[in-house]
């Protein structure tokens, strides 16, 4: 057969249009001047005869003039806009169905990008579900952009101290007179700076059960803007009189759970304490009240404060401080307009409080007094300050890893590319247009991000709840709603979105940037070859790079961790127990009678068989009291600077059953009563601190202004320990007999036990309802848990880091390990040559190390750079660890090049078994 | 009358695109295959040569008329095959109509019938 292709080529003018046109005409014209031929044989013409017959005659210049004007006319386009709309939907149709095939005839190709994609996806989505409901997400009230805390809210408890600086815990009384002459608010509301635990009788019945209960004023749902599902919600009128309004909303979690979600739970009973409180109402679902984190069970008004927590009597009280505020802003009122309004309010009241003849110190603390008003949308947290920091961190590397991912996919795809190249050519010579390509490649690659985002959001809904139990200490669970709502999946596509154009991007544009003739000639794309190998080694130099900085950042971690667990606490924490009573729930008043009765307790579970000891004590490792420098010495000068003192009130064998051994002097004993003299035990640090010379045993110093604080006489000094976390600095300390102290309730019980917990701990439950049936124990926890808690944020990061850096570095070395076999794979026949001109093993063999070792070390050397530019970020996460620590950043790097020979060494073998001869046949 | 072939007036008159538009319904064809299938409904006498065809086929696509595409099946050779468009098809009846007249009125006013 004569080539008409030549034929038609040498023969028909130029016809103006692009190459492709042009070369889809002739091939047009020159399949009709075959088929024309061919029927010449057909029906008995010699060829040559054919040939005469087929191109005789022909007026080419015309047929060119002619198609010039044809192909040169702007296209046509009668079409109707809802029938392109529904050519362009076809089109899409046809595009995804061929996406669906060619990706199904890869299967494993599809599986591993799916894979990465998935675990780049769910592992953002999970860390953003939980960022977003600890930090992002607004409380489910009528428009929380109004909505103003009072100061910070970062801190929980009670004070009594003037106020200074930037002011958030207000008292009761404060409460009442702000809100009277507020001008700039709606509403203003109060709750207690603290979830209290309490324990109560539900609806009559006999067991004993704890809740926690929020008490707040009668403003609160108002404020809010939330109405009861059920019943009513609290009004005015239930905080005005001082014990006078025993009711509580129920929150309607507590009300399904343990009312069954019966309507007839309104009327029903929670008896605390000694009072009665009748559920008047159930809140709506999702409303969990202000507190992100927590989630109280009853709300209680604030007027029932002393009959909930008996040992506080504050609500009359202008100096007892234990409320977090919050208002509602007036329309029409600038922020600053209220700022400067609740200041000079603020500042009023406190004059009042301070009598008719302040101090200047006083004047000066309520002149340098203010209220920052903080937007409360997102309502409070004190998790925040704990988790915003390493959720941050971890957002940022699941960033990284997603990014590693990318590469990785976008790197197969660009091997991929190679085998397409020829059918992207011809697609493109015969008219489709680069767009329309590239369209067809980002349909596959949205294929791809499809698939992924459905398994990667399965993933995350189940890490998120994994994670949520990782960071979540054992003694108050962080209570927060995980699955993914509108935002988390918004951002789940919206991360899908971007990771699409990352992968699928670079390698559309560069398959469909080619020039093609020579891919057409040769079958396959070599020029192209060089760049696309160009692009991908810079994405592995990328891959290698961010992966240093994850195991740098996992080995960082792993070694705060190891020192923070190896920190000496100063007391033993094994087998040791820890238990809580909660006296005023069985009716006990703070006084000399429940001393009496605690004294009892410790020695009917300390003489128990398996125990060695037992004592009450204020605090044990988990906050307690501490002084804000009032701690004085006789013939000392007082002075701003100096250190806050732990303060605790102990049984007689504390520091026995702690294991923290006595220095010097004695212990506390019978001698040590309420009617002898006050005596405390110090730790080394206040001995040395306060009373640097001579001997500190019966030296005397004094606590505050109460009577009780007074001139109290050393009688021991015993080793220092830590007392509130592991990461505290060496605090002074002072232990106090409760005996001598008996105006407050003491919560915890500790004791040192031999043998299995198990079975000890139902003992000592029997021991404690021997003395008081009626006494409620809850909480019962070792104390080596407690104490591994404060480690245990710490312990997730390293952990996630560690699992997030190797992921990164094993992904990394799928990247190498694609790269280096394309590159073989490519170079066959070099190597062939190579070794058939006497080359050895091992010089193949170094040739493509050589090759691997450059792309890690160009991409340890940027990670490197990396991992020193963000050792800022990451400083305040670790415990006496320099961010810099050459032992970690030596084995970080190790470890990487390591992996990276491993990886690049596997497809070397290979290259080292070609067959030369084989080889070079191929070519 | 014998039409070797098509000549440019005719073509120009447009009863060459009713000619190609009618071999697309119902089914479609490449070029060879439309050049053929005229030949054969005429009875020979309508032919088409690749001069007159192409232009005729690229100017209907232009218009929207018809589409081509490149289709290639196993053992074959890769052929462009066209098929009419919704407007394609619209044209090709309201051709059809005007035709008819303009054939009727030819026979009557010069008593064709007769010749």
């Amino acid at each position: 057969m004569p080539d008409f292709r030549a034929y038609v080529r040498q023969n028909l003018p130029s016809l103006g249009v692009d190459g492709a046109r042009a070369a889809e005409v002739v091939e047009e014209l020159a399949l009709e001047l075959e088929e024309r031929y061919e029927r010449a044989l057909r029906n008995g013409l010699a060829p040559e005869q054919a040939w005469l017959e087929v191109t005789q005659n022909r007026s080419w210049q015309n047929l060119g003039e002619e198609l010039r004007t044809i192909l040169g006319e702007p296209p046509h386009e009668p079409v109707p806009a809802a029938s392109a709309l529904g050519r362009l939907a076809e089109e899409f149709l046809r595009d995804l169905r061929h996406a669906a095939r060619y990706l199904s005839k890869s299967p494993g190709f599809t599986l591993v990008a799916v894979l990465m994609l998935a675990l780049g996806i769910g592992a953002n989505t999970a860390i953003f579900s939980l960022l977003h409901a600890l930090l992002l997400r607004n409380l489910p009230v009528s428009h929380p952009e109004q909505l103003f805390f009072f100061g910070k809210v970062q801190s929980e408890g009670t004070t009594s101290f003037m106020p200074h600086g930037s002011t958030e815990a207000f008292s009761y009384p404060f409460f009442r007179e702000f809100s009277r002459r507020n001008q700039v608010f709606s509403n203003v509301a109060a709750i207690q700076s603290y979830l209290l635990p309490v324990h109560c009788r539900v609806a009559g019945g006999r067991d004993i059960e704890k809740i926690n209960a929020e008490l707040v004023s009668g403003s609160y749902f108002r404020t809010l803007g939330v109405n009861a599902v059920l019943g009513r919600v609290l009004a005015d009128g239930d905080d005005e009189a001082p014990g006078a309004h025993p009711i509580a909303v129920a929150s309607y979690s507590w009300w399904q759970d343990r009312l069954a979600g019966n309507p007839s739970a309104l009327g029903k009973t929670v008896t605390i304490g000694s009072s009665v409180y009748t559920i008047v109402g159930v809140a709506p679902p999702g409303f969990s009240g202000v507190t992100v984190g927590k989630s109280p069970n009853l709300w209680i008004p604030l007027a029932m404060q002393h009959q909930i927590d008996p040992d506080e009597n504050g609500i009359a009280d202008n100096n007892f401080r234990f409320l977090h505020l919050f208002a509602r802003l007036k329309p029409g009122v600038t922020l600053k307009q209220a700022a400067a309004n609740t200041d000079l309010v603020f500042r009023q009241i406190l004059r009042e409080y301070v009598g008719p003849e302040p101090s200047p110190r006083q004047l000066a603390n309520i002149e340098h007094s203010w209220i920052d008003l903080t937007p409360a949308a997102t309502g409070r947290s004190n998790w925040r300050i704990e988790f915003s920091e390493p959720l941050k961190l971890l957002m940022a590397m699941v960033a990284l890893v997603l990014l590693i991912a990318c590469a990785n996919v976008a790197n197969l795809l660009l091997a991929r590319a190679a085998a397409r190249q020829r059918e992207i050519a011809v697609r493109m010579s015969l008219g489709a247009e680069r767009g329309r390509v590239i369209r067809q490649l980002f349909v596959e690659s949205g294929l791809l991000g499809c698939a992924s985002i459905l398994l990667g959001v399965a993933f995350a809904w189940g890490a998120a709840r994994l994670l949520l139990a990782m960071v979540s200490p054992g003694s108050e669970p962080l209570v927060l709603r995980v699955t993914p709502d509108a935002t988390v999946l918004g951002f789940a596509i919206a991360v899908t979105a971007l990771t699409v154009l990352f992968f699928g991007g670079a390698p559309a544009w560069r398959m469909t940037g080619i020039d093609l003739a020579p891919s057409l000639r040769a079958g396959r794309g070599l020029t192209s070859a060089i760049t696309r190998n160009r692009l991908s080694r810079v994405l592995v130099v990328g891959q290698v790079a961010l992966s240093l900085v994850l195991l740098t950042g996992a080995g960082l971690f792993l070694r705060s961790l190891a020192k923070l667990t190896n920190v000496e606490v100063g007391f033993d924490k094994h087998n040791v127990v820890r238990l809580m009573i909660d006296p005023g729930a069985a009716g006990h008043q703070p006084d000399a009678h429940l001393s009496a009765l605690m004294q009892k307790i410790e020695e009917r579970v300390g003489h128990l068989s398996g125990i060695r000891g037992a004592s009450f004590a204020l605090s044990v490792f988990d906050g307690g009291g501490w002084s804000e420098n009032d701690v004085t010495v006789p013939g000392r000068p007082g002075s701003e600077r100096n250190p806050v003192v732990a303060l605790n009130a102990v049984g007689p064998q504390y520091l026995d059953v702690m294991g923290m051994p006595l220095l010097l002097g004695r212990g506390f004993d019978d001698r040590d009563s309420l009617s002898s003299r006050k005596v405390a035990v110090i730790n080394e640090t206040m001995a040395r601190t306060y009373l640097p010379a001579g001997t500190p045993l019966g030296r005397i110093f004094s606590v505050g202004d109460q009577p009780e604080g007074q001139d109290i006489e050393v009688i021991g000094v015993v080793k220092d320990a830590k007392y509130m976390s592991l990461e505290e600095r060496q605090m002074p300390a002072a232990f106090f007999p409760y005996a001598q102290h008996s105006g407050h309730f003491v919560y915890n019980l500790v004791v040192r036990y031999t043998g299995d917990p198990a079975y000890v701990v139902p003992e000592i439950r029997q021991g404690i309802a021997e003395i008081d049936p009626n006494l409620p124990v809850s909480d019962v926890r070792k104390l080596a848990d407690m104490v591994d808690d404060f480690a245990r944020n710490r312990r997730a990061i390293a952990q996630l880091s560690s699992f997030f850096g190797i992921v990164a570095a094993l992904l990394a070395c799928i990247g190498i390990y694609g790269v280096v076999s394309y590159g073989i794979a490519r170079r066959t026949n070099e190597f062939g040559i190579r070794m058939a001109l006497g080359a050895d093993r091992w010089n193949v063999l170094w040739v493509v190390l050589r090759e691997t070792l450059s792309l890690a070390i160009a991409g340890v050397a940027i990670g490197f750079a990396l991992a020193l530019a963000s050792r800022r970020l990451i400083q305040s996460l670790l415990f006496q660890v320099n961010p810099a620590d050459p032992l970690v950043i030596a084995a970080a790097l190790a470890a990487m090049l390591a992996a990276a020979v491993l990886a690049g060494y596997l497809p070397a073998r290979r290259a080292t078994r070609v067959d030369p001869a084989a080889a070079l046949r191929s070519e | 009358m014998s039409l070797q072939e098509f000549d440019d007036n005719a073509r120009k008159k447009g009863s060459a695109e009713l000619l190609v538009l009618a071999q697309l319904e119902g089914r479609s064809r490449h070029g060879y295959e439309i050049g053929v299938e005229i030949e054969r409904r005429s009875a020979g006498a309508v032919s088409f040569q690749i001069a007159s065809l192409y232009p005729v086929l690229y100017r209907l696509e232009r218009k929207g008329l018809i589409s081509g595409q490149w289709v290639e099946a196993p053992g074959q050779r890769r052929r462009r095959y066209y098929k009419l468009t919704p407007a394609g098809r619209k044209m090709l009846s309201a051709q059809r109509r005007s035709w008819s007249a303009f054939v009727n009125a030819l026979q009557r006013a010069a008593g064709l019938e007769h010749a």
